[in-house]
């Protein structure tokens, strides 16, 4: 591992935090939207994360083989969207309303988003944590002998 | 923050800018030495030659922001932090080379 392996390690999951409060903010901005992009009412999204792969290069593949192997931050594989069933709310005025006179709301709890604000942004302060004690560890590395 | 001195020594820097990863090698002396003199110039060469990269990158990165491009604030201010860090360990190296010079001086002839 180079001198940044760490450094990496957390901007991989600075940017993976930062995309999943884009996408929460987003489901409180779309929280009365009958249209999504598609025309169907919005849904809520969640972003899925993973543990990122390693490169093709040998000593990445001589690692596997091995068994030993390190380790390579995270990444967002995909914004899922959640199936369930959106809220049905009668208001017959509305120019989205069915023949019943029905709009169909987002499944989005702004409760749930909130407390998944707090999870993300707990999370990006951890990783910020971890910056700044990589950065005091290699600062006294480089004292050594001074 | 371009060092013009370095920049001056190394036109193509061995480590090309992509995103936060660039430079990373930084520090790592490649070859065994034959010739220690020449060995342990071309290393830190080669070392300075990082430092820029890594120096461009964060020179961008920051250039990009002011700009109102779309970058992370958080990659701008790793971007700068690593730079930091790659000088801090370029200035050390080159005080201990100073020192092991200015040695040789002190030896009794």
């Amino acid at each position: 591992m180079s001198l940044f392996g760490s450094l990496k390690i957390s901007a991989s999951s600075l940017f993976a935090q930062r995309l999943r409060m884009d996408v929460i903010a987003n489901n409180v901005a779309n929280v009365n939207s009958t249209r999504g992009q598609d025309g169907q009412t919005y849904r809520r999204q969640s972003v899925v994360f993973r543990e990122q792969s390693q490169g093709a290069d040998f000593g990445n593949l001589l690692g596997r083989a091995s068994g030993v192997r390190e380790p390579g931050g995270v990444e967002v594989t995909e914004i899922h969207r959640d199936r369930s069933a959106p809220r049905r709310v009668h208001e017959p005025m509305h120019p989205d309303a069915d023949a019943d006179g029905y709009i169909y709301l987002p499944n989005i709890d702004v409760v749930t988003e909130m407390t998944d604000l707090v999870s993300a942004s707990r999370a990006y302060q951890a990783s910020t944590t971890v910056v700044n004690a990589t950065k005091a560890l290699a600062q006294s590395a480089l004292s050594i002998g001074r | 923050m371009a060092i013009p001195g370095i920049g001056g020594l190394s036109s193509t820097g061995a480590f090309g800018a992509g995103g936060i990863g660039a430079g990373g090698n930084i520090g790592q002396v490649v070859g065994a030495p034959t010739d220690p003199g020449a060995a342990s110039g071309n290393s830190f060469q080669q070392m300075l030659d990082a430092l820029s990269g890594v120096s461009a990158e964060a020179d961008g990165a920051v250039a990009d922001l002011a700009t109102g491009g779309e970058r992370d604030l958080h990659d701008v201010v790793l971007s700068v932090e690593m730079e930091s860090l790659a000088f801090d360990l370029a200035v050390q190296i080159r005080n201990r080379l100073v020192e092991a010079y200015s040695e040789v001086f002190r030896m009794q002839v």
